[in-house]
């Protein structure tokens, strides 16, 4: 059974699969380090582990609003290690049959895999593992 | 006492902390309004001008060229840390320095793979002290033979 882990950022709500979900943490501090990608908007320190959280406004287009800021961090698994997406509301984790996948509406979206219509709203589903590559391929442009 | 080689000086660019080898290090300069010459540059090099030490003159770096930090200290604020080079000396701008610490109190941490291309050519390694990441500063990769002398 699938499930996603649905969380809201600006005027975006996102959806991650539970399978890649590692944890949610509160108001943790991130750090600034030099020469990160554009893409990246801080660091954060879990377990020791440096995470690199993902600036979403990269998806949207839209710079609406600092991620450094977000009370909440979502850290996820990608195949190329954990990366972590800021969220301002956590929605919970719903069964995919709970709702409805919908194909992907935004031209430009990138690293959308599709949509998860739940109980009125609609949650862009994220492509955790080409979310991270991205850090890579921005360098290599 | 530890010895130097074991002991870490801490200094910041911005919000960013870095550690460096106290070994390295031969002063700390502060107060550099009358000290400072800010028309020898080559910001090629990163070298915003040179500091009056010791009856010499030596070539100033400002690493914010190379890692593209931002500070809102006008150069005059700051601190230099004068380093030992393979030329001589020369003189590291910092924002502030925050002490010294023993390697016993760092905790090693991996870059993830991820950011190592975006880092190459500018820090290698990191720290933390109490959680907080601190970069390694490399000399060598900020002044060194390959330099032009001023």
């Amino acid at each position: 059974m699938i499930r996603y882990g649905l969380f809201c950022y600006g005027s975006f709500a996102y959806a991650v699969p539970l399978l890649s979900m590692r944890k949610i943490v509160h108001q943790r501090r991130g750090y600034l380090l030099p020469m990160l990608p554009k893409v990246v908007a801080e660091i954060l320190v879990d377990d020791g582990r440096l995470v690199p959280v993902v600036e979403l406004s990269q998806i949207t287009d839209r710079q609406e609003m600092s991620a450094c800021s977000a009370n909440y961090k979502v850290l996820a698994s990608s195949v190329a290690g954990t990366v972590a997406f800021p969220a301002e509301v956590t929605c919970g984790i719903v069964a995919a049959q709970k709702g409805q996948l919908l194909p992907t509406k935004g031209a430009g979206m990138t690293g959308i895999t599709g949509v998860f219509g739940y109980q009125g709203k609609e949650y862009n589903i994220l492509d955790v593992d080409y979310l991270a590559m991205a850090m890579t391929e921005e360098v290599a442009q | 006492m530890c010895p130097a080689g074991t002991r870490k000086l801490i200094f910041h660019l911005g919000e960013v902390g870095f550690l460096l080898g106290l070994e390295e290090v031969v002063e700390i300069c502060e107060h550099l309004t009358e000290k400072f010459n800010p028309s020898r540059t080559d910001m090629d090099q990163g070298i915003v001008g040179s500091l009056s030490f010791r009856q010499t003159q030596i070539p100033v770096v400002d690493p914010a060229f190379r890692l593209n930090t931002h500070s809102h200290l006008a150069i005059t604020r700051k601190s230099a840390l004068v380093l030992r080079g393979s030329e001589g000396n020369w003189a590291l701008l910092v924002d502030r320095v925050g002490g010294i610490v023993p390697a016993t109190k760092l905790a090693a941490c991996d870059i993830p793979p991820l950011l190592r291309q975006s880092i190459e050519g500018c820090y290698s390694q990191i720290s933390l002290i109490e959680d907080e990441p601190m970069i390694h500063f490399e000399p060598e990769k900020y002044y060194g033979s390959s330099s032009v002398a001023i």
